[in-house]
């Protein structure tokens, strides 16, 4: 009997010891703002640079931020926008019980939040060019993987690979189909992800040049992506196939090819159904899906200076979130930026029905700035920001040397958050850029 | 024999050399560009390709036909009709499209045309996928799970029948009825002294097609019903296949990868006491993916379950193993030239097909990698992954269909040899 308790209590503190349990909470500090801006650091852990799609929040106000490190790992964080703390989830190598074979380095997709499940959905990606778009990476690329996250049990789990070689780039996910819906890198397949079965279906390649990193989904359930020409595609969840629906995103035609395959970099599902969002050239737009047919898709403008009717290269926008008739975003990054001397994200306004751009501030912190929609109940908005990312196999290069050497270049991860009612006592300084 | 000895150890201590500098060549030592290279889409018109996508999950099959007018045929998602188009090598172009619908009806997949230069007729063969699989990452499931074998009969709902069909201009395609009842048809040769038809089933039966009277008798079974009690039979392949040599005898590899000629008198196979090339322990699943003909009546192929490249000698009936090209199995496709050079399109959709060529003089592979395409017709570039069919077009044209949605036919201008051994930066 005395045998068995010990075994029995040797079991229970093995078990206990061996799960990964949340670093936290980190109370919020006054010292992480500056001028009214939050820059929450991200590096509890070792892992984490950089932050791409990868942030969600749910409707109890819990955000969840996935910080890749481009080389092996990728940290998980919540951070709870009532109580103001942050948590480290945890590794997602460790959390996955993933070994060096399977080494995923990014989440490139969005996070979506299930209410049916409680969970939140997202792929996994490498991160980096030459596992993916050449395939050529030294140690090779297993593919990448679909994920879920229960924040109230902080586990994590998956329902399979993408496919071999393939990581996850884009995906959606509708709870009126219960389907993730992404494509993959390299060549844009189609993959869908039912989340009940954890059936996966391939769709085929779409997009032979480049793979958009973004998708969104009506409120029938459908999801959309974008083919070689910047032109919109739609899957057919209930006939199962994928649909040309000829309607090109506003002045496609106007960028270069490479700039229409990539088509839009930031998009915010709204609750009556429609999106809003930002192509890489640089264009707003607002975009309303039919049942059946083409859809509207209404021109917003540039994302920054006159409308000239031309479009907007310099102002790289993978991220806005829509809140009171008003478009937030941040332009810079991948080096295109406004300021090409310091380098630091604009964070401009758009107003939606005069289409009008002003810069209300810019971040000291961050070069990049990702994200969409992310909006919690006080009405603050939430971004991913980072400084310049050194992928691993770009460490030797010339440019990697002089971003290294930049002390003002400042690699971390951090979680943006500002409120546009509170920045507005700051705008006047950045008036001068509107003109 | 010295001299190629301390040829040989130069060229090894050349590769250490250029193996010590990889990291400054890196980039070309995988993707070597080919001078001249260029894709079509099928048909385009304007921007659009002229077949739908969902029509034109790639293209599975093609030949040369009359001076460089060149057919081919897609796949498409099951339930969807296939297309057959029509090319020019010379001009570098696809301009003809014509679905097969209301020709061929219910056929989603063309899966082998043959050119009858006699006759100035092709011929072409047509296979189904169960609704909502169409990419052959499912075909595995699709073959071994074979139902019709199961003891649960009625679930087995088969998709429509393959058909086999001819034309001599693609505005009148003849329909010549279903090869082989519920089956589809995977390839076939042509066999003019017995005005027949030669082929293999998607389930795995040998079938003769009498052309003259348009009746169709099975050969051989190459999978009876089992009557072992472990049923193992249903997770074996074997060769897709048939090639007819200078002789004129057909060929083809049956149970773990053994030879076979039909024998047209009797209407029967005879097994000879040789084997495809295997990694041991796979031999179930092997069979021939592609092979083709050579000048000098050699036969180079490719095997299924391992990609590993051979040469066949029918005549002396003699096959040899040339290596495992690439990482991934399969061979989707193979062309050799006169200049005793083979191009093959090494890998599988799972992983990435290569195009790579084999010196089958100075035994040396080169490994082109993944091309990457420009497109003129339509303005835009972009790389192809999925690699299927090819063929050589007087002996410097390689022309090769991409096997994947939304498929082009990219065309390779190649020279008279191979660069030198793999490794050497370019330009030296």
């Amino acid at each position: 009997m005395k045998h068995a308790l010990l075994i029995c209590l040797l079991v229970t503190a093995a078990l206990v010891t061996a799960q990964v349990l949340p670093k936290g909470p980190i109370p919020f500090d006054k010292a992480w703002l500056i001028e009214d801006i939050a820059y929450i650091p991200l590096n509890v852990d070792k892992a984490g640079s950089n932050i791409w799609g990868s942030i969600a929040i749910n409707p109890s106000g819990l955000i969840i931020v996935g910080v890749a490190n481009h080389v092996d790992n990728i940290a998980m964080y919540t951070y709870d926008s009532k109580k103001n703390q942050l948590f480290f989830e945890g590794n997602i190598m460790q959390m996955l019980h993933l070994n060096m074979k399977h080494w995923q380095s990014k989440i490139h997709t969005y996070i979506y939040w299930s209410p049916k499940y409680k969970k939140f959905f997202f792929g996994t990606d490498a991160g980096t060019y030459r596992s993916e778009t050449i395939v050529e990476h030294p140690y090779g690329y297993i593919g990448g993987y679909w994920c879920w996250f229960d924040p109230a049990a902080h586990a994590m789990g998956t329902f399979g690979l993408n496919g071999m070689h393939r990581s996850v780039k884009g995906c959606v996910y509708s709870e009126v189909s219960g389907l993730l819906m992404g494509n993959t890198d390299p060549q844009e397949h189609f993959i869908t992800c039912d989340v009940a079965t954890g059936e996966l279906n391939d769709y085929g390649r779409i997009n032979g040049k480049y793979q958009p990193r973004v998708l969104f989904a009506d409120k029938w359930g459908n999801g959309y992506t974008v083919d070689i020409f910047g032109e919109l595609i739609k899957f057919d969840w209930k006939k199962k196939e994928l649909v040309d629906l000829r309607v090109a995103l506003p002045r496609a035609g106007k960028a270069e090819f490479y700039q229409a395959a990539t088509g839009f970099v930031g998009i915010q599902m709204m609750p009556d159904g429609s999106a809003y969002g930002v192509t890489y050239w640089g264009i707003a737009f607002h975009y309303i899906p039919a049942e059946n047919g083409p859809g509207v898709m209404e021109d917003l403008g540039p994302t920054f200076g006159p409308d000239t009717g031309g479009i907007f290269s310099l102002g790289y926008t993978p991220n806005m979130a829509v809140l009171d008739g008003k478009m937030y975003y941040g332009l810079g990054g991948h080096g295109m930026y406004i300021d090409t001397v310091k380098k630091d994200v604009f964070l401009a306004e758009k107003d939606l029905k005069s289409k009008k751009v002003r810069v209300i501030s810019r971040l000291k912190k961050v070069s990049e700035f990702t994200g969409s929609g992310i909006i919690d109940a006080q009405g603050n908005i939430y971004f991913g920001g980072h400084g310049q990312s050194i992928s691993a196999e770009d460490a030797e290069s010339k440019k990697a040397t002089a971003m290294k050497a930049d002390k003002t270049n400042d690699s971390k991860a951090y979680l943006i958050r500002f409120n546009p009612k509170v920045l507005e006592k700051h705008a006047k300084q950045y008036e001068e850029h509107n003109r | 024999m010295q001299n190629s000895m301390k040829s040989s150890i130069s060229k090894a201590a050349a590769l250490l050399a250029v193996g010590l500098c990889m990291p400054c060549a890196a980039q070309s030592y995988f993707y070597k560009d080919f001078d001249k290279m260029s894709g079509t889409q099928i048909g385009h018109n304007g921007k659009y390709a002229a077949v739908p996508r969902n029509e034109n999950a790639g293209i599975s099959a093609m030949a040369l036909a009359k001076g460089s007018v060149f057919y081919g045929g897609t796949h498409a998602i099951a339930g969807r009709p296939a297309w057959l188009f029509e090319g020019d090598v010379e001009k570098k172009d696809v301009a003809k499209a014509v679905c097969l619908t209301d020709k061929v009806p219910n056929q989603s997949i063309v899966t082998c045309l043959k050119y009858d230069a006699a006759t100035g007729t092709v011929y072409g063969s047509t296979r189904n996928l169960r609704q909502g699989k169409w990419l052959p990452e499912f075909d595995f499931q699709e073959i071994t799970t074979n139902m019709s074998r199961d003891e649960n009969k009625e679930k087995d709902i088969r998709p429509p029948a393959g058909h086999l069909f001819m034309f001599t201009s693609l505005d009148k395609i003849t329909d010549l009825g279903v090869a082989v009842d519920s089956e589809g048809v995977y390839s076939f040769v042509l066999y003019k002294p017995g005005n027949a038809i030669y082929g293999i089933t998607d389930h795995w039966k040998l079938f003769k097609f009498d052309l003259a009277a348009k009746k169709s008798k099975i050969v051989y079974d190459f999978l009876p019903v089992d009557t072992n009690e472990h049923n193992r039979s249903r997770f074996r392949f074997f060769g897709e296949k048939l090639i007819i040599d200078k002789t004129g005898a057909i060929w083809g590899t049956g149970f773990e990868g053994q030879f076979f000629t039909v024998d047209v008198k009797k209407d029967t196979i005879q097994y000879h006491d040789v084997f495809l090339p295997s990694i041991r322990g796979r031999e179930q699943i092997n069979g021939v993916q592609s092979w083709v003909l050579s000048a000098d009546s050699i036969i180079y192929g490719g095997t299924r379950a391992d990609g590993i490249l051979f040469s066949f000698d029918p005549a002396k009936k003699i096959c040899r193993n040339l290596g495992k090209p690439n990482y991934s199995v399969g061979m989707p496709g193979i062309a050799v030239n006169k200049f005793n050079l083979v191009y093959m399109l090494a890998g599988n959709r799972d992983n990435n097909v290569h195009i790579m060529a084999y010196d089958a003089k100075q035994h040396y592979y080169i490994d082109y990698g993944v091309p990457h395409v420009k497109i003129p017709a339509a303005n835009y570039s972009c790389r192809t992954f999925q690699l299927g069919p090819c063929f050589f077009y007087k002996d410097t044209t390689l022309v090769i269909g991409d096997n994947d949605r939304d498929g082009h036919v990219v065309f390779i201008t190649t020279g008279q040899s191979l660069p030198k051994q793999q490794g050497y930066p370019k330009g030296e």
